[in-house]
């Protein structure tokens, strides 16, 4: 699949699908900084409120990315590597995610990512670094207006489909979980986009918690499932084909969570890793929130 | 197999107070060895992650090196996760490489005990950079090499803390500082990267113990370190904004900054503070 700027539908899906309106509030002579919007769709909570850890990690990194991008213009990016500290699980939204350029080099630009419940009085509810490789997309990048703008086209046309069927997830067995790769799941590079990858993290992660019973780790008495809390996410290589397949193995059970890792395999292209991640799975909690 | 000498690091500097050797092979994996003396432990005698992550720092850049030759390499981050509290009397350090390119390698160096336990594992992404005068020489990817890192005859082996100089900064939350010192530099004459670890860790752990209040000691287990601008005046200062506090464990976002010059953002650091209560429960390692 060969890359495509100039098409506005080609390799957007999956940033339209997130919900997330995007706006520049970049100050005069100040450095790239965006604000998101997203009112969260019933879709992207499960019972207990709780935001998808996937969607989660999805919005850091298109917006991360859309910062890195405008950052390094007349090149474009791609992602290298996601962080993600969520310290709030259950959510009201909307939430809002404000960005601020770090570093911009000669081959990477580094983002910061805060994200906030503005329906519990902007309660931090995590943060995240996005951190991009800088590329040269043949025939140039389309000039994009400013301030610059990003929202979904047509947000009544946008498929209406739970995380796991709109990701097309499909469970393997206790440590595995894998994605049919369609169009609608890659970038405008025409490679699988971030936002899949790092739901099929997630979704890894948090489906080997179900097979993690030790009292260590549910300490505090929470009997519900394990969240994707903290990842570091590492992409290492394009994935290109599919289906992505998922393995997670358990690094320890600690007093606070259990650390897993999670390496995703693109096993239509000789099943080589194109994303290696450490993720703390801890309990849900009801704990106050931090004032933002 | 080839023993590397190099007149970096100095004879009094972290990475000798490690006391650790390293093997680089052909096939771009590496192996560590590190003994753990009284003076890179906690007060609980836990191993000190600071020093766990200058050995997985100096056990990947050693491979990076060997991977970007004939270049030269800067560390862009680092994410250490244990398993839990570290107790073990000997630190074994596999590194791998996950990816290597033209401007960027990426590696993963498991921690283990004597017994293959996994204790953690770091992965670091490295931009690969012109060899400069100066930059050490790591030897050549295809044969096996071997660097030993010992303390010069006189060294007395000071705490890690002590010895790179931590002070506490007081009305600041995570609050503490680092003179720029020989015993800290790296490569490029910035502050090497193990002690901006330890640095990190001890405004994590600071900040999480005290938001969590009464006398629960806590230790960092997990620092997700994103380097971006080389700290060279100092004093280097650390402070931090506690994020989520549970009776026996925290996180912090903490800064790094030079304060020598304007201040400069040199490092974001994502920590996890637990109270060390239990040995690890690593799994044996796959």
């Amino acid at each position: 699949m060969k890359p495509d700027f100039h098409n506005p539908q080609f390799g957007r899906l999956v940033a339209q699908y997130s919900r997330i309106d995007i706006h520049e509030t970049t100050l005069t002579g100040g450095s790239i900084a965006l604000r998101g919007t997203v009112v969260l769709p019933q879709i992207f909570l499960d019972e207990h409120e709780v935001l998808h850890s996937g969607i989660l990690t999805t919005l850091a990194d298109i917006i991360g990315g859309f910062t890195c991008g405008l950052a390094s213009l007349p090149l474009w990016i791609v992602s290298t590597d996601v962080t993600i500290s969520r310290v709030q699980s259950a959510v009201s939204g909307p939430i809002e995610l404000n960005t601020q350029v770090l570093r911009v080099g000669k081959s990477s630009a580094v983002a910061n990512v805060t994200i906030t419940d503005a329906g519990r009085n902007n309660a931090l509810v995590a943060n995240a670094i996005v951190t991009s490789a800088l590329l040269a997309p043949e025939g140039g990048m389309p000039e994009h207006d400013r301030p610059f703008r990003f929202a979904a086209t047509d947000p009544e046309s946008l498929p209406d489909l739970r995380v796991d069927e709109f990701f097309r997830l499909t469970t393997v067995s206790a440590d595995t979980v894998s994605i049919e790769i369609n169009d609608e799941l890659r970038n405008p590079w025409g490679i699988i986009h971030g936002g899949t990858t790092a739901t099929l993290v997630a979704a890894t992660a948090e489906h080997f918690g179900l097979s993690l019973t030790s009292k260590r780790i549910r300490q505090s008495g929470a009997t519900g499932p394990l969240y994707a809390q903290d990842t570091a996410l590492r992409f290492l290589r394009p994935g290109r084909v599919g289906p992505l397949v998922g393995v997670a193995r358990l690094i320890g059970e600690r007093i606070d969570g259990a650390c897993v890792e999670v390496t995703i395999r693109d096993s239509g292209s000789e099943d080589r890793v194109v994303a290696m991640a450490v993720v703390t799975l801890r309990c849900f909690s009801q704990a106050d929130p931090l004032p933002s | 197999m080839t023993q590397i000498h190099n007149s970096y690091p100095p004879p009094k500097h972290l990475l000798r107070s490690l006391r650790f050797e390293v093997e680089h092979r052909p096939d771009f994996t590496s192996s560590a060895s590190m003994r753990v003396g009284s003076h890179l432990r906690t007060i609980s005698g836990n191993v000190e992650i600071g020093a766990l992550a200058t050995l997985a720092d100096a056990t990947g850049g050693g491979l990076a090196a060997l991977a970007a030759s004939p270049g030269w390499i800067a560390t862009s981050d680092l994410r250490l996760h244990l398993a839990g509290p570290v107790r073990a009397e000997r630190i074994v350090a596999n590194g791998r490489v996950l990816h290597r390119g033209k401007s960027k390698i990426v590696l993963a160096v498991d921690l283990e005990s004597e017994v293959g336990a996994s204790l953690g594992i770091a992965t670091m992404s490295f931009s690969v950079l012109q060899r400069r005068d100066g930059n050490p020489i790591m030897g050549t990817a295809s044969e096996t090499t071997l660097h030993v890192f010992m303390p010069g005859d006189d060294d007395e082996s000071d705490h890690i803390h002590d010895a790179i100089g931590l002070t506490r900064i007081e009305d600041v939350v995570g609050g503490f500082e680092s003179e720029m010192t020989e015993y800290v530099v790296n490569t490029l004459g910035a502050m090497q990267g193990g002690a901006v670890a330890t640095l990190a860790a001890a405004s994590a752990s600071s900040a999480v113990q005290t938001a969590i209040g009464g006398d629960h000691f806590v230790e960092c287990v997990d620092l997700v370190i994103t380097y971006l601008s080389l700290g060279k005046v100092g004093p280097i200062h650390a402070s931090a904004v506690v994020t989520q506090v549970q009776d026996d464990w925290g996180t912090a976002r903490v800064e790094i900054r030079d304060s020598g010059s304007e201040n400069r953002l040199m490092a974001v650091v994502f920590a996890t503070a637990v109270r060390p209560t239990s040995i690890p429960t690593g799994v044996p390692s796959l």
